[in-house]
């Protein structure tokens, strides 16, 4: 019999691509379906992820507030004291703040008249350094490494704030990673289930194209062309709602909750909507081909 | 053209389909496989493109070893064996051109191949004036014409009929007989399987009688039973 080589010309593309458009049109309601699962489940799976890189932001943000309180002897030789300090890689930055700007702070903060300082003889305040961190997970053991120094008393932070942060931190990076592996091991099972029904609805035509000689990657290509023209579809829409509510949100945060400060910038809404996308077409392109397998092994 | 050395076919289940089939079809030939039903006709017809592989024995496609092909050629294979069936396997969304048009391109024709053997396809079989139907506005007879159309559009020098005529009327079976016989005449191979007496009685070409899976009768210009 003829013997062929199995390439596919420019001829045969222009109709495997014809082909996965007009089973597009003709499977309306399964191409519905298709393209909605995938838009559905990347919308979750995007907001998940906009929920669990800003929170992770925040808890960032409030922990970079964090200092070390560095509270200096009488007879402490500043100088010696600030060139320790730096000497730890950990530590970003010092600031010397002596007992009469301590004693003024406390006074402009908590008595109206500012004359009422003069009547404090003997400052009872020590001097102290401010001591910021490069990472403010390490000021536990920076403030271990800080106490020992000749001419510091003692070293005050936050313990118990540092501490919660931290944990917060680190819960919303794992949680955030186990919900979103989940999430998009569910996406792609339920996403496999609606390809494989857009398959099976076809079975009869894999049948007979096997049957007259098409050679599997060539049944395989329009369903593949279709999978990924689902995913793309739900990704652009999925793009689309998800930065669409998230601006709102973030336009929203700002008037009424300027507390907050949310992940906003072009590269973060340029970079999330190709992720979606993307992610949208290898889902539909892969899920197409995986669910063939079954139908094509029968050769 | 095919021939069968020693084949045995035994199903995942445990079923034994053929047992020991030997058989010698040569290039030209009409053969009728008779048998009633789960003799085994479908499986001895399954092997040849190479739907099923034979558990023993060898079976010879066109100088081809089918048992031992690599699953990437069976696609070429069948590019060269025309199958029809009992229920057509026409595609319902599609009119008769492009049924008939679509197993050129499977197998990668160009557009101007396809409008020059469409159309003699259908005059074989006597449909060119049904070419923008769809199957389902046509009768038995007149699918089973589209089907053999696709069977042999692609100019197979073997043509494989699983109960062609099962599904149709004594009169339509008949003339799709004659049309199979039209077909060999033209030099295409022809393998028929059938249960059908009257048109086996009629053709009196070779016929190879199977029953519980074992060839029982083979006999040149033979009736559907020995008596």
């Amino acid at each position: 019999m003829r013997r062929g080589v199995p390439t596919i010309t420019a001829n045969t593309l222009a109709f495997l691509i014809g082909r996965a458009w007009s089973a597009i049109r003709r499977n309306g309601l399964l191409t519905l379906a298709s393209v909605a699962n995938i838009t559905v489940s990347l919308c979750v799976l995007g907001a998940l992820f906009l929920a669990a890189v800003n929170l992770e932001h925040m808890a960032n943000r409030e922990a970079e507030k964090a200092l070390l309180t560095v509270e200096l002897s009488d007879d402490a030789d500043h100088t010696q004291v600030e060139v320790d300090i730096y000497h730890d890689l950990r530590v970003d930055d010092v600031a010397l703040i002596t007992k009469e700007e301590s004693l003024r702070a406390i006074f402009e903060r908590y008595v109206p008249n500012a004359k009422a300082m003069d009547l404090v003889e003997d400052n009872p305040l020590p001097d102290t350094m401010r001591v910021r961190p490069v990472d403010p997970d390490d000021i536990p053991a920076l403030a271990e490494t800080l106490g020992p120094i000749e001419g510091i008393d003692r070293v005050r932070y936050g313990k118990e704030i540092i501490t919660k942060l931290n944990v917060v931190s680190r819960s919303v990076k794992i949680a955030g990673v186990v919900l979103l592996t989940l999430m998009a091991f569910g996406m792609t099972l339920i996403v496999n289930a609606t390809i494989r029904l857009t398959v099976y609805a076809r079975r009869h035509e894999i049948r007979i194209m096997q049957l007259v000689g098409a050679t599997n990657r060539f049944i395989k290509i329009p369903f593949v062309c279709e999978g990924i023209f689902h995913g793309l579809m739900g990704g652009i829409v999925a793009a689309g709602l998800v930065l669409g509510g998230y601006l709102q949100t973030v336009a929203y945060v700002d008037q009424h909750l300027a507390f907050i400060e949310l992940l906003y910038g072009t590269k973060l809404i340029v970079l999330f909507g190709l992720g979606m996308v993307v992610g949208g077409v290898v889902v539909g392109g892969t899920g197409s081909a995986m669910s063939l397998r079954k139908y094509l092994r029968l050769t | 053209m095919v021939r069968f050395v020693g084949v045995g076919l035994t199903y995942p289940n445990g079923t034994c389909a053929l047992t020991d089939v030997t058989l010698h079809i040569g290039k030209g030939e009409f053969v009728f496989v008779t048998g009633v039903s789960g003799s085994g006709k479908s499986s001895l017809l399954r092997l040849v493109y190479r739907e099923d592989e034979p558990s023993e024995g060898n079976v010879v496609v066109a100088g081809q070893d089918v048992a031992a092909m690599d699953r990437t050629r069976v696609p070429f294979l069948r590019r060269g064996i025309g199958v029809i069936f009992q229920d057509f396997r026409l595609l319902p969304q599609m009119t008769v051109f492009e049924n008939v048009g679509f197993a050129l391109d499977v197998v990668g024709a160009t557009r101007r191949e396809k409008y020059r053997k469409v159309p003699l396809a259908l005059e074989l079989v006597g449909l060119s004036h049904k070419q923008d139907v769809v199957p389902g506005e046509l009768s038995g007879g007149e699918q089973q014409r589209v089907c053999i159309a696709r069977a042999l559009v692609n100019n197979p020098p073997l043509l494989v009929a699983d109960e062609p005529t099962g599904n149709l009327d004594p009169d339509t079976s008949w003339e799709i007989v004659q049309l199979l016989d039209n077909i060999n005449e033209r030099g295409t191979t022809v393998l028929c399987a059938t249960h059908d007496k009257y048109i086996v009685d009629g053709m009196r070409k070779r016929v190879v009688g199977l029953a519980q899976g074992v060839v029982v009768r083979d006999a040149a210009g033979g009736a559907y039973d020995h008596s």
